[in-house]
């Protein structure tokens, strides 16, 4: 299952809305459109999952947009985000938007999170994206899944 | 009374979030002290009283559920309130860690009213800044 398919879309979307409004203090500008990658030169992170359900989770967002949620993640400003600071957010990130869709579509269920690393974007597997515009740039989330 | 917090947390940047949302919700803290997991945690309480502790669950080396059993195991560390803080919010999960004496649980992610709400059901003569 990917997110093509809107038993997987739907809980995606509403758990990127969730995080980045919550943690981030953002929301998307548009609506969320299907895409087959993230933009070049854009930043990505994996957080795999493993129990009821197997997966993965990719979250992309390019580096103006990483800049600035990380600022106000850390409530800092832009100019003091560091490349690990930034790549420590988007593991972060990758985590809470895991937990969030795999806890709306499981919520009885035992599902491990690994720790998120950062990836080469074309190490994701083949799969659609979703992209949501931000105010300075694009966030994407990839999800393959195979649950019970 | 001002507190003193320990941070658990495997994340650096969650951690700084975390003691941000503190302030925010305005609990008086003398000291906020942190580590990477359970077992570095549990080695700074040797060294140091803390009157509240927040922690992730899946950490390396140990995990939040293994950092709680090791806290309520001791006498001289089993009345610290602990507070987990974790995307696995399952509902056999929350269950399994406030059956091991957590006192409060929040699911990431969160609004920093959460963790007002939260602190004042641990600390009821505490009021929001």
């Amino acid at each position: 299952m990917n997110l093509s398919e809107a038993a997987l879309c739907q809980p995606a979307v509403e758990a990127a809305v969730e995080v980045l409004d919550t943690m981030f203090f953002e929301l998307p500008t548009q609506a969320p459109e299907p895409c087959e990658a993230p933009c070049a030169g854009a930043l990505c992170a994996m957080a795999r999952f493993t129990g009821t359900a197997d997966g993965t989770l990719a979250v992309s967002l390019d580096p103006p947009a990483l800049s600035r949620l990380s600022a106000s993640f850390l409530g800092t400003e832009e100019e003091e985000i560091t490349e690990s600071l930034g790549a420590n957010v988007l593991c972060e990130m990758a985590n809470m938007l895991c937990g969030a869709t795999l806890s709306r579509m499981h919520p009885d269920s035992r599902i491990v999170i690994v720790s998120p690393r950062l990836i080469p974007v074309s190490e994701v597997s083949p799969s659609p994206w979703l992209r949501f515009p931000l105010e300075c740039g694009n966030l994407a989330i990839s999800l393959t899944y195979r649950g019970l | 009374m001002h507190k003193r917090v320990l941070i658990v947390d495997d994340s650096p940047v969650m951690r700084s979030f975390v003691r941000r949302t503190l302030m925010v919700a305005g609990l008086p803290m003398s000291e906020c002290i942190e580590a990477g997991n359970g077992q570095e945690a549990l080695c700074r309480l040797a060294g140091s009283r803390v009157d509240l502790i927040l922690t992730d669950i899946n950490m390396p080396v140990m995990d939040g559920q293994g950092f709680l059993q090791s806290l309520k195991a001791d006498p001289q560390l089993s009345g610290i309130p602990v507070v987990v803080v974790s995307t696995d919010s399952t509902q056999q999960r929350v269950g399994e860690l406030l059956g091991l004496g957590a006192s409060g649980y929040i699911r990431k992610p969160f609004p920093p009213e959460k963790m007002s709400e939260v602190l004042g059901g641990i600390f009821p003569d505490w009021q929001e800044g």
